[in-house]
């Protein structure tokens, strides 16, 4: 069975390649698009994953779109309804794309793919989220707790997913409606904190640790326990349902102050700054999220009895969350997709469709390398080819073996210089895992200064994670979740002990945590080899990964893609194996950047 | 044709000023424009040499600073429109019409870029003289028409310099390559004619889509959706904090859904 997982239209779309319950294929289409946060119809990413799998459109059993389109537009007019008069702007807009596009997604999925209409088919919002974390682990049943911003209506789902013979079984235990919502909840905040909402929540996430929970008792104020739901949101602080410009109301600014104004620049400052209460009303959120997390786990636990859960949706980004609740929370196991996003829907989708025909994914580790494969061939191109003057000033260098590829490139990083690191298929999911990484040394004075400020052009209060050798995880790290599960694909935070803190400054926060990627030989040979050789370089095991890419610029997938960045980011050398490109600055004259927090860029 | 559009914008342009977050999301338009051309221009001048060149740097780090200007304008107007805190709109924050600053400069190495349509020098400045002075014409109705406003008083005059500058260096180029071959100009004239004309129609096209929609879906929603949604808060049928009521709310004894075919052929 052939089936295409689509997800578009709302945030980040993408598209992923499901033959008989296997995930052959998967990647957001801003990857291939180049334009960050890409919501259009993934065709580029379509046809990748066509392409990968060696088939065409028409040989596909089923499109799978990742939620129910309808369902959301009535929850849409539902909305008007209630708070008409109060939401004509919302209403306008909302009405406006929905008849342009959003409500001829089946046509325009068929039309675009051509495939017959009856092979378009529609997952739900949160089931597509839940089968993505459930059916890529092995586990017969397990329960499913699905915490996002907003589905079709619901932003919570309670569940359990069971495999069973000739179909997946799935089980609804309880749900919140929109407009109650953690997802939504943490979003009006982010925008209070002055952050751009969808993007701005890593920000608040790093922000809280340089804060003191001041302000849990108010924040505690916006969340009630009624007796007969799991929870709902005290709507006199909110207006995320009929405003388009702002998700809270001046009831919110009586109880936490003036919101920030995201035209100034938020510089690292000390007491009684502006700084110091944007962070102190993040780490209170942190804490009231937890506590809400932690009551809704509960939850899950007693009303399923599983002692596996899956955890999925915009929310199971938070790291912090997750390593505190893989540790302290009630299951044994806490099973993450690695995009636990609405762009892991879409491979959700098509799993979930295979498993309700009864067709599973063969039993073994998940792989996230489903991305784009970099090949030899593409570089061979781009050395060759000096007509665009664009590869003029690089300099290629083509080793002749492994070792030696390896040898370099530790000891570049030894000497402290930042390499762009591609290899294999691109990360399915936000996160840089060893395919698309920029790599470099954890221990060098003002290290993530140099690379916020240079490479990332990004504020300094944000830390970077580090990639850590598996087996030398416990020597260096703390509180590492049961079977570093989690920390295999970079989904919860730990604590750096206290005698590595010095060694590995540039990926440990302000309160010791760091979200640390344990990395195994399965899960990228060749990173493990550089990362083995520069700790017997430098007795470090452990290297700084953040994602290639540019300030605004979707993480890099093909070569020429990271050629480009490597030249505008100024990296001191590029590897892709067996290729090592130094390489020329790029000369295009650019507004310079402000070094200092801009929210919206 | 190509003017009419800027006198439009301008005449309208007291209207925008008076409220804050539209003159803030038009500001916003500006510093966009004003980002989009200087990485346009900046990928071209990547392909000039000599005093080309440089005046086409100059010109793309003067368009980077206009940029700025406006930005930093539109943060002072309205904060919180300028930043796109589009709140969380029904949770979908999905109207997001400004591009990031480096998507925009992904788009200007897009195919449809002036740069790659018009791929010679003297097509590509006499875009950029009839661009400019389209700019030109648009801030000088902005701020004789907003003579109150202080800061249209003193802000648009100092980006007025460079225009007029833009203008000037633009048209001498693409004169002395006029000049050159007058033949094959002219047909370059003609494909900067027709590159504009579309542009414009597209424009035009999207105005009518949006201003149509606009008073359509105003009509509907204080004619219809407001009556009706008083109504039933009246009848105590549409509440704001209870939407729908189903089975799963909150805790329930589980619920089975059937994943067969009738399931995934539901939208
Ligand atoms: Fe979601
Ligand atoms: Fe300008
Ligand atoms: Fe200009």
């Amino acid at each position: 069975m052939k089936v295409l997982g689509l997800s578009s239209h709302f945030h980040d779309s993408a598209a992923a390649l499901v033959i008989d319950g296997r995930p052959i294929a998967a990647s957001q289409e801003e990857r291939f698009s180049r334009r960050k946060g890409d919501s259009s119809l993934p065709i580029r990413a379509a046809s990748f994953c066509l392409e990968r799998g060696g088939i065409e459109a028409t040989d596909l059993d089923a499109v799978v779109f990742y939620e129910k389109p309808f369902r959301k537009f009535y929850r849409i007019v539902s909305t008007s309804l209630a708070n008409a008069p109060g939401g004509f702007r919302a209403f306008k807009g909302a009405l406006h794309s929905w008849f342009e596009s959003k409500l001829w997604i089946k046509s325009e999925i068929a039309k675009a793919l051509g495939v017959p209409l009856d092979r378009v088919r529609f997952s739900d919002h949160h089931l597509s989220h839940a089968a993505a974390a459930f059916l890529t682990h092995d586990v017969p049943s397990a329960a499913t707790l699905v915490v996002d911003g907003v589905g079709e209506w619901t932003s919570t789902t309670l569940g359990r997913l069971s495999r069973a013979e000739g179909a997946m079984v799935y089980d609804v235990f309880g749900s919140v409606d929109f407009p109650h919502s953690l997802g939504l909840l943490y979003s009006a905040l982010t925008a209070f904190l002055g952050f751009r909402v969808n993007e701005g929540e890593y920000k608040v996430m790093g922000l809280a640790p340089y804060g003191q929970p001041r302000f849990v008792p108010e924040l505690r104020q916006l969340i009630r326990h009624p007796d007969d739901g799991l929870f709902e949101l005290d709507l006199r602080y909110f207006s995320h349902d009929r405003s388009v410009t702002r998700g809270w109301s001046a009831e919110l600014e009586r109880l936490l102050g003036p919101p920030r104004n995201p035209g100034r620049p938020l510089r690292l400052g000390r007491e009684g700054t502006e700084f110091q209460r944007c962070a102190d009303i993040a780490a209170s959120l942190q804490v009231v999220l937890e506590e809400e997390l932690l009551r809704l786990f509960e939850r899950a636990r007693e009303l399923t009895g599983e002692s596996v859960l899956c955890y999925a949706g915009g929310v199971a980004l938070n790291c912090v969350a997750n390593g505190k609740l893989a540790r302290e929370g009630p299951f044994s196991r806490l099973l993450i997709h690695p995009a636990s996003g609405d762009a892991g829907g879409a491979l959700g989708a098509a799993l979930a469709y295979c498993a309700s025909h009864g067709i599973y994914r063969p039993a073994g580790a998940f792989s996230p390398f489903l991305g784009l494969d970099v090949s030899s061939a593409e570089f061979a191109g781009l050395t060759f080819d000096d007509s665009g003057s664009d590869s003029g000033s690089d300099s290629f260098q083509r080793t002749q073996s492994e070792d030696e590829f390896v040898e370099h490139v530790a000891q570049a990083l030894a000497d402290d210089e930042v390499v762009g690191w591609m290899q294999g298929g691109a990360e399915w999911g936000p996160r840089a895992l060893g395919a698309r990484s920029i790599l470099a040394r954890p221990d060098s004075p003002g290290q993530q200064r140099r690379l916020n400020r240079m490479v990332k052009h990004r504020e300094d209060f944000r830390p970077f994670a580090p990639v850590v050798l598996d087996e030398w995880a416990e020597e260096l790290f703390e509180g590492l979740c049961p079977g570093r599960e989690l920390e295999r694909h970079m989904l919860a935070t730990v604590t750096t002990r206290k005698a590595w803190r010095g060694r590995l400054a540039a990926v440990t926060h302000v309160d010791g945590s760091a979200r640390v990627q344990c990395l195994r030989p399965c899960d990228g040979p060749l990173l493990h080899r550089v990362l083995a050789r520069f700790h017997a370089l430098t007795g470090i095991p452990a290297l700084v990964n953040t994602s290639f890419n540019d300030a605004g610029e979707p993480i890099v997938n093909s070569l020429d893609d990271g050629l480009r960045s490597a030249r505008r980011c100024g990296l001191g050398l590029l590897a892709a194996y067996p290729h090592l490109v130094r390489p020329a600055k790029d000369p295009v004259p650019v507004p310079a950047e402000s070094a200092t927090l801009e929210p919206s860029a | 044709m190509i003017y009419i559009r800027e006198f439009i914008a301008g005449l309208i342009s007291p209207a925008v000023v008076l409220s804050k977050p539209r003159f803030s999301r038009q500001l916003l338009k500006f510093a966009y424009t004003e980002l989009y051309t200087s990485y346009d221009i900046g990928a071209v001048a990547r392909r000039q040499e000599g005093e080309v060149r440089e005046a086409m740097e100059r010109h793309a780090s003067d368009e980077g600073r206009h940029y700025k200007i406006f930005k930093e304008w539109a943060q002072r107007v309205a904060p919180y429109t300028a930043s796109h805190n589009n709140g969380v709109n029904f949770g979908d924050p999905d109207g997001v019409e400004q591009p990031d600053r480096r998507s925009v400069r992904w788009s200007a190495e897009q195919e449809a870029a002036p740069n790659r349509r018009l791929p010679e020098l003297g097509d590509y400045m006499l875009y950029i003289f009839l661009s400019e002075s389209r700019a030109v014409i648009q801030f000088k109705l902005y701020q004789w028409l907003n003579r109150y406003d202080e800061r249209c008083r003193t802000w648009i005059p100092s980006v007025l310099v460079d225009e007029k500058r833009h203008v000037a260096y633009s048209l001498h180029y693409a004169w002395r390559e006029f000049r050159r071959a007058p033949l094959a100009r002219i047909r370059g004239a003609a494909r900067v004619a027709v590159y504009i004309a579309r542009q414009d129609l597209v424009d035009l096209s999207k105005l009518i889509q949006v201003g149509g929609s606009a008073v359509m879906g105003s009509l509907f929603y204080f004619l219809l959706v407001t009556p009706y949604g008083f109504g039933l808060r009246l009848l105590g049928l549409a509440r704001r904090d209870r939407l729908r009521r189903t089975e799963t709310d909150g805790p329930v004894a589980p619920q089975r859904v059937q994943l067969d075919s009738t399931y995934w052929a539901e939208q």
